[in-house]
């Protein structure tokens, strides 16, 4: 699928489309209907506004659903007419001013990608009835630290109880965050404070 | 180097490079007064800003009041080792000039300082032949993997301070916390039987553990060079945990259950230290 047929269907999902056959397109291809659907998500989930679940097998129930639609056997004709002469040059003139726009565009994906995974692991607190005394001092990492939404898990291990498995997760974040904290509070290291003479907890 | 770091007046852009994500950073360092002002910008994302006046560091965040820190090292994006006191960094490193060098459009010299046990992790820097100012920097594993790197692209070095600078030195910054007494090793139930050579604790106290419920026995090790967080926190009866490692760039997170509790650390150190360290633990 080319960028031009992308950006027509985001912009059809931005309600800023005003090509109509954009619709007709998409009635057509099922590739293209799956990234109508994902876009639409992408959307959904930079407004915050996601189902608790999310069924990303949607696309292929559409599809199903719009098959066992009776069939039109006179589809608007006026429409698939002027997709052929008409307004082939006008879109033609378009392609170059979009073309310029292209990269813009996919920086603008990758970022709504990241807002959905931060979205998903924003830690829930508002099951906690328990005060918990704020910190004197509040600290966010500080860029080049550990960052939770990135972060690589080296090995897999057997699933616990889902419910253990998330307070783990937002632990993790809570440690992450605390170890930030810790190193801007730390104490200048000197060669008395290290004191490297010596070494006390150890017992080599 | 370090004299450079301190007593000139410049302006720096760099990249850090960890894992997948780059972060750009804007550096300024002059001296009003003979005092030593720096400033360092995160320019992606929400402004973050450190400002450090002599021995106070402000920390100013985006939805958070600025604080500052008396007599603290600033957790700063730039490499520990150029702040570090020398006879600190050689009582665990070995530093080799290595060959010559052009980084950021300059003659450059790489140093290369390397840990003597391989349970750490090494670091090279890349500095400017004239000034001694670091323009790029790698923190390196045993095998030679580069974890996480900075890269500056713009350097510039003036006779007079940044009006910025300037504009610090005049300004009203928040009153200095000063780090709290802490806690001895006696006051702990456990104790760590092996650390790194050079290692030893900096800091011991209890405390909830941030933006969680939870209170954690909490230890600072450090060589000067690397911190790391080791965190003990009792498990209730029915709860159970799993092991865990994660990596980004340098930094190690593991976590273990031992005797009903959840043993955490964070820190610049590889795996297998991570794993040593924690093993090693016993109650009393």
């Amino acid at each position: 699928m080319n960028s031009k047929l992308k950006e027509n269907i985001s912009a059809f999902v931005d309600n800023q489309c005003d090509d109509n056959h954009v619709i007709d397109k998409l009635k057509q291809d099922n590739k293209m209907a799956g990234c109508f659907g994902r876009y639409n998500l992408i959307g959904d989930a930079m407004r915050n506004d996601l189902p608790a679940q999310i069924d990303l097998d949607l696309s292929a129930k559409i599809a199903e659903a719009i098959d066992k639609e009776p069939v039109v056997l006179a589809p608007n004709a006026k429409h698939n007419a002027t997709f052929n002469d008409s307004a082939a040059p006008a879109r033609r003139k378009n392609n170059k001013v979009i073309s310029i726009f292209r990269p813009a565009m996919q920086y603008g994906l990758a970022a709504s990608f990241a807002a959905a995974l931060v979205v998903g692991l924003q830690v829930d607190s508002s099951d906690s009835p328990v005060e918990v005394p704020k910190p004197l001092i509040q600290t966010l990492p500080v860029g080049g630290n550990l960052d939770p939404v990135s972060m690589q898990q080296v090995e897999t291990y057997p699933q616990v109880s889902s419910y253990d498995a998330e307070r783990q997760r937002q632990r993790i974040n809570s440690y992450i965050m605390d170890h930030a904290q810790q190193l801007k509070v730390r104490e200048v290291a000197t060669r008395d404070t290290l004191d490297l003479s010596q070494e006390p907890v150890t017992q080599h | 180097m370090q004299q450079a770091v301190k007593k000139l007046n410049y302006e720096m852009s760099f990249v850090v490079v960890s894992g997948n994500k780059a972060t750009p950073w804007r550096w300024f360092h002059g001296l009003v007064d003979d005092k030593e002002i720096e400033i360092l910008t995160a320019l992606n994302g929400p402004g973050q800003q450190m400002i450090r006046v002599g021995d106070v560091v402000t920390y100013l965040q985006p939805e958070e009041a600025a604080f500052s820190i008396k007599g603290a090292i600033a957790d700063s994006p730039l490499p520990e080792v150029l702040s570090a006191d020398p006879k600190v960094i050689q009582a665990s490193y070995d530093l080799h000039v290595v060959g010559k060098s052009r980084v950021a459009g300059l003659p450059a010299r790489l140093i290369r300082i390397l840990s003597r046990q391989d349970d750490r992790y090494h670091y090279w820097i890349w500095v400017h032949e004239e000034t001694g100012l670091m323009l790029k920097s790698a923190v390196v594993s045993n095998e030679g993997e580069v974890l996480e790197q900075i890269q500056v692209s713009n350097l510039q070095v003036t006779e007079e301070s940044n009006v910025l600078i300037n504009e610090v030195a005049e300004a009203d910054l928040p009153e200095p916390y000063s780090v709290k007494k802490r806690k001895t090793m006696a006051d702990l139930d456990w104790q760590i039987h092996w650390v790194p050579k050079g290692f030893s604790p900096v800091k011991l106290d209890r405390h909830y553990l941030l933006g969680g419920r939870e209170i954690v026995d909490y230890m600072m090790l450090s060589d000067g060079i690397v911190w790391c967080s080791i965190y003990m926190r009792p498990l209730n009866q029915q709860e159970s945990i799993q092991p865990m490692m994660l990596n980004s760039g340098a930094i190690t997170y593991l976590s273990l259950p031992m005797r009903q509790h959840e043993v955490t650390l964070v820190g610049k150190i590889p795996p297998q230290t991570a794993e040593r360290l924690l093993n090693s633990i016993r109650w009393k």
